[in-house]
């Protein structure tokens, strides 16, 4: 994505520039699309990087406004005070809706922004002191050297010139740690589990895209020197959310791209139809919806999503000669690190998991296998987290953590992989390993996007590399994550989990895919990262694999266990051959 | 040639993206028999499966009684005669058990009101336990009787190719055992049945002839009678060396 | 309170509600089966209402444009796909029901009302002229993308919703719309009047809710249109197309929204660009059923007409805050219930 910007950046240079030369009709009309393109930003933070899709950005936008017009048009504040006043009260009031709806999922969370923005518009035309549906006029311009932003020309240079430190910022916010959680956020299983708080993160994205929107609303009230509720309402909301589907809310690409096709088509249709039919009519809104439809059949991705093919790609590397990122204290081989007992996990009247007792100890591989539905994955999502017992105790290091989220868990040194595999296919392989180091780095929202995360990016990059390398794809580094084979990506995974420098291994059917070649190789692996004291489950069907790798193999039926021991014993054992191979008469 | 086959599949491939879940698979059921597809999880039984009854895109080529079923959606398939009973079962949970059959013969019957309720009577002879929950919301049944219901809302459409995924999945041994009677005797009233079973030694004590898959290809197959006693059928589920130990 | 303002209130409560209700079982119905989240269900109320409305006053409806134009253009996407694809089509007897019902509904329009006929064939005019189009609707729209995301297919709802507001504006310009009542007068009971308008929306909102409870619950197609909306993929076991129980759906739902807007024509002013409001009073009815229960949601979205018409008394400015600031405790009591219950579902 960044790279791509590059591109993009002397065009947005060029554009803010063009004001000056540009005839006046068309210079209000690229301030107008700058504008909204700062909303869409946001947007594109919040639909194509975090999955939210908000209808009531435009409220957002509302608050800004009415925040700076309140205070300069009737309190007599100068509009540079402002500026952080509306921005500041958009994100609080950002954060308080975000927390109280972000945990809602689907429909339902769609359906609450919608209502906070009809809420907070209905506010604003009904509160008094904000002038009800006439709003506040007469709010002051601010001007500096003699430059009024009142003035369209100015006005247009300064949307573009914030709009250029908007996309700057937002860029390197999200090529940096915090960045690369944030695009996972789609996933949020796997970017929990390798220690992300997902909510949180949400919550902030929440925040920074209602204050790109009440930045565009303070400028917008100060160069119309009014505000009306009417600028705020759904509707306009609506054609923030249109805007960046056209543009492809995938990139930010597309929030720049957007605006500007939008404006096109409904000044082409406002203009166009009536000379085309002859007739004078309010065809706009008609025809617009068509061509809508007509998209969102045909080009789902938008804009950007056509174009961003011929881009060039700017691709993280390692430098293989950063510092090392600091280790965690290693355990002592034969340690009972994660002790599960009488572990108990019931799904209304069915019991998955009866009744479990196992202890995972470093420098030992140890299997878990049974039949389909025995309950591994269960038990699986148990241990890391992701689901909680119903009754029971699972204890790392001494510590209870039954019923403690995955990111804790993550946090405590287990690390896992995927049954079905869990990647975030645009990022490159690369990015997607340094994910698992997330909880080595300590590089927040304010540092990436001031670009003072270079040193640490360096070294988390570099253990990448690492565990690339010990995985065997160290050459695929610079690949998406979606172009490997299944086996490869099985095999990012472990890197992945190997990049946050874990205790515990946990691995869900990590052979599954992979060729004979590979599956030595993996094994050869494992056996060496037990031999550094690691401890490892390990859930996999093909069983020539799983017998000659694990010490120790735990046998489950019906969510019970019904043998443990060596892979020899378990063999042997008539109740597992029954249990795969139904009874013998 | 496929005469007497009521399905024939040649050259089945299968891709999840990049990855190839089932190979060059051949197989053919004939008519009025019982083929069994066994191996461990993760051979791609449950996706060839999918394929052959039009839930997921396949090169190669499946026929149904001579007819190559090639862009035919899964409804467009059901109303050709061929009905897949799937793992999961698929029941209408909020809808009664009466209702559930009836919704189930409603493309093949949905002329006459009087000729769906005498199907169904068929349907509650075979299993009189759906009769004595025909009021029960499905989703109160117990896992046996959700798959007596899925086989029998199955059975309302009248197909003559059943696919059956795991039937005996979670169920206890005692209805385990039911359940292969009753799949045997749905053979014997005329269905051709291609039967996905986990369960190897039950699977293969009413199949008249079974293949093995490991890894989407098919590496064993023959006469269920001599599959049973093939050593390799057990290693294939529990590695090399468990045919020693059997 | 006075009682005689308490009696007003709650009639104008019950008459919206009602109205809201009706509205709210049709967009729930059109969820279930069909995933979409119909924002434009409103739409339909206001071009029924207006239909109506520009009949009564013997005026041809500019509606007729609507149904014809869609007609047309399903009629050619249907000989397109035909012959583009040579994709064989089994529906021609529906495509060529939907033309006749849209061709008979045009003609009648333009050849009766002027001669101002009764209102019962204005009404079956306005049903005729709109039913077409809730099918067209799916047909061109919603049926090539049934299998995208949610979201697709509710910003496809939303496209059409502006295209609605586009043709509305277009053909019945923005003035308001308001008929005179069908059955003036009131009934005085115990110092309680109601008017005959109220008690005519209760006794038609009931005929419809119970024949629409008659159609699920004894005919085969509302078990199947059920089944559907209750296990998409099962419904495709057992050879029952989701695009079929889609246009069913949509069917039924824009006979509701006929007869909504039918209903609201004499009560309140509507404009243009009122339907949006209207479906989002619908769906906050829809969410309080949970996104799942029929009579939950009709029971809410009556609710919300009450709620309205009390706060419009209490502080009149607040009212449209009140009702849309509900919205969000009552999604996150839903949303924690469905998290109570999540384990289950899982399984």
């Amino acid at each position: 994505m960044s790279g791509r910007l590059y591109f993009a950046f002397p065009a947005v240079v060029a554009v803010i520039a063009l004001p000056l030369v540009l005839p006046f009709g068309w210079v209000s009309t690229l301030g107008h699309v700058g504008l909204n393109a700062i909303v869409c930003t946001g947007l594109v933070l919040l639909a194509g990087v975090a999955g939210i899709t908000s209808f009531g950005q435009a409220a957002f936008a509302g608050l800004g406004a009415y925040t700076t017009a309140y205070l300069t048009a009737r309190m007599g504040f100068s509009p540079f005070v402002t500026l952080p006043v509306s921005l500041l009260v958009a994100g609080a009031v950002g954060w308080v809706i975000g927390a109280i709806t972000i945990r809602l999922s689907g429909h339902y969370l769609v359906l609450a922004t919608l209502a906070w923005g009809l809420s907070l518009f209905y506010l604003f035309g009904s509160l008094p002191f904000l002038g009800g549906f006439n709003g506040i006029s007469e709010i002051p311009s601010p001007s500096v050297l003699n430059a009024d932003l009142a003035d369209q020309r100015v006005f247009t240079m300064v949307v573009w010139a914030c709009l250029l430190v908007v996309l700057l910022g937002c860029a390197n916010m999200l090529r940096g740690r915090t960045g690369r959680a944030m695009r996972s956020l789609r996933f949020a299983e796997m970017a929990e589990s390798m220690g992300v708080d997902t909510n949180q993160l949400k919550l902030r994205l929440f925040v920074i895209a209602a204050i790109l929107a009440s930045l565009a609303g303070w400028l917008q009230a100060h160069f119309l020197t009014v505000v009306a509720p009417s600028s705020f309402s759904v509707t306009i909301s609506l054609d923030y959310l249109f805007m960046t589907v056209l543009g492809g809310a995938a990139s930010l690409v597309g929030a720049v791209a957007g605006p500007f096709v939008f404006e096109f088509i409904r000044s082409g249709l406002r203009e166009g139809i009536p000379q085309l039919l002859g007739v004078s009519g309010n065809f706009e809104l008609l025809i617009f919806g068509i061509i809508m439809i007509v998209v969102l059949h045909r080009a789902r991705s938008g804009v950007s999503g056509l174009v961003m093919g011929w881009l060039p790609r700017s691709v993280p590397k390692a430098d293989p000669s950063a510092q090392p990122l600091d280790r965690r204290r290693g355990a002592a081989s034969g340690e009972d690190f994660i002790k599960i007992e009488n572990v108990t996990k019931m799904f209304g009247g069915f019991c998955a998991v009866k009744s479990f007792d196992a202890t995972i100890r470093t420098g030992e591989i140890l299997g878990l296998i049974g039949p389909n539905g025995a309950g591994k994955s269960t038990l699986f999502n148990l241990i890391t987290g992701v689901a909680h017992p119903t009754s029971g105790r699972i204890e790392i290091r001494g510590e209870a953590v039954q019923g403690k989220p995955a990111r804790i868990i993550a946090a405590k040194g287990v690390s896992r992989t995927f049954q079905h595999v869990h990647l975030q296919p645009d990022l490159t392989v690369l990015e997607n390993v340094a994910l698992g180091a997330y909880r080595r780095g300590r590089a927040g929202i304010v540092s990436s996007v001031f670009g003072l995360d270079r040193h640490e990016e360096a070294r988390m990059m570099a253990e990448a590399q690492r565990q690339l390398d010990r995985v065997g794809l160290g050459k695929l580094s610079g690949e998406k994550a979606s172009v490997l084979a299944l086996g490869q990506q099985r095999l990012v995974e472990i890197a992945r989990a190997l990049a946050s420098d874990p205790i515990a291994l946990l691995l869900d059917e990590p052979a599954a895919g992979l060729r004979h070649q590979e599956r030595e190789a993996l094994g050869a692996l494992l056996r060496q990262l037990k031999a550094e004291g690691m401890g490892i489950l390990i859930v996999e069907h093909d069983m020539n694999f799983i017998m000659n790798l694990t010490d120790r193999l735990i046998v489950l039926e019906f969510g019970s266990k019904i043998a443990e021991g060596t892979p020899d014993a378990v063999r042997a054992d008539a109740r597992v051959i029954e249990a795969y191979l139904g009874p013998a008469e | 040639m496929s005469g007497d086959q009521a399905l024939s599949i040649r050259g089945l491939d299968v891709s999840y993206g990049a990855v190839k879940a089932v190979s060059g698979v051949e197989m053919t059921l004939p008519i009025g028999a019982i083929v069994a597809v066994l191996g461990p999880n993760g051979a791609g039984k449950t996706t060839l499966l999918s394929a052959v009854a039009g839930s997921l895109p396949y090169g190669g080529t499946v026929d149904l009684g001579g007819e190559d079923l090639s862009g035919l959606s899964i409804e467009e398939r059901f109303r050709r005669g061929i009905c897949l009973v799937p793992e999961q079962r698929e029941l209408f949970g909020s809808m009664s058990v009466a209702d559930n059959l009836l919704v189930g013969g409603f493309v093949r019957q949905r002329q006459g009101r009087t000729e769906a309720r005498s199907e169904r009577e068929k349907v509650y002879q075979m299993f009189p336990r759906l009769q004595e929950r025909r009021h029960q919301r499905a989703s109160t049944l117990s896992g046996g009787e959700r798959q007596m219901l899925a086989l029998g809302r199955a059975l309302m459409g009248q197909p003559d190719v059943l696919l059956l995924d795991e039937p005996s999945l979670g169920l206890s041994p005692l209805i385990i055992k039911d359940m292969f009677a009753i799949i045997e005797r749905l053979r014997d009233v005329g269905h051709s049945i291609l039967l996905v079973e986990q369960n190897a030694r039950m699977a293969l004590k009413i199949a008249d002839y079974a293949y093995v898959l490991e890894q989407g290809k098919v590496r064993l197959e023959g006469k269920a009678a001599d599959l049973a006693q093939d050593e390799r059928v057990i290693a294939t589920y529990l590695g090399g060396a468990a045919a020693d130990a059997g | 309170m006075p009682l005689i303002v308490f009696t007003i209130l709650a009639q104008d409560g019950l008459a919206n509600g009602l109205v809201y209700s009706l509205l709210a079982v049709s967009i729930l119905l059109v969820f279930l089966v069909t995933r979409v989240l119909w924002v434009a269900a409103g739409d339909l109320v206001i071009l029924s209402s207006f239909t109506l409305a520009t009949a009564t006053r013997g005026d041809v409806p500019g509606t007729v444009w609507i149904t014809g134009l869609l007609a047309l253009a399903v009629l050619i996407a249907n000989a397109a796909k035909h012959l583009l694809h040579g994709k064989e089509d089994t529906r021609w007897g529906e495509h060529i029901l939907a033309a006749a019902v849209s061709a008979v509904a045009v003609l009648a329009a333009i050849f009766l009302v002027p001669l101002n006929p009764p209102l019962i064939v204005n009404v079956l005019i306005t049903l005729a002229l709109m039913l077409p189009i809730a099918y067209a609707l799916y047909r061109l729209a919603f049926q090539p993308t049934y299998s995208a995301s949610p979201l697709m297919l509710l910003f496809v709802a939303v496209a059409i919703h502006y295209a609605f507001i586009g043709t509305t504006l277009l053909l019945f310009g923005p003035d308001g719309y308001r008929i005179p009542p069908y059955f003036p007068g009131r009934l005085s009971a115990f110092s309680v009047s109601i008017s005959y308008q109220v008690l005519f929306i209760v006794f038609l909102t009931i005929v419809v809710i119970l024949s629409l409870w008659l159609f699920f619950s004894r005919s085969i197609l509302g078990k199947v249109l059920t089944a559907t909306a209750v296990n998409r993929r099962g419904a495709q076991l057992v050879g029952i197309s989701p695009m079929r129980g889609g246009v069913v759906a949509f069917v039924i739902s824009g006979l509701m929204c006929t007869i909504s807007g039918i209903l609201i024509a004499p009560t309140t002013t509507l404009y243009y660009d009122s339907g949006f409001i209207i479906s989002l009073k619908g769906f906050i009815g829809v969410v309080l059923g949970g996104m799942a229960s029929f009579p939950l949601a009709a029971i809410g979205a009556l609710g919300v007409g009450f709620v309205e018409a009390f706060s419009a008394f209490y502080t009149s400015t607040y009212r449209d805050v009140i009702v849309f600031g509900l919205l969000i405790p009552i999604l996150l009591w839903r949303a924690s219930m469905l998290g109570a219950h999540h384990d289950e579902d899982v399984h």
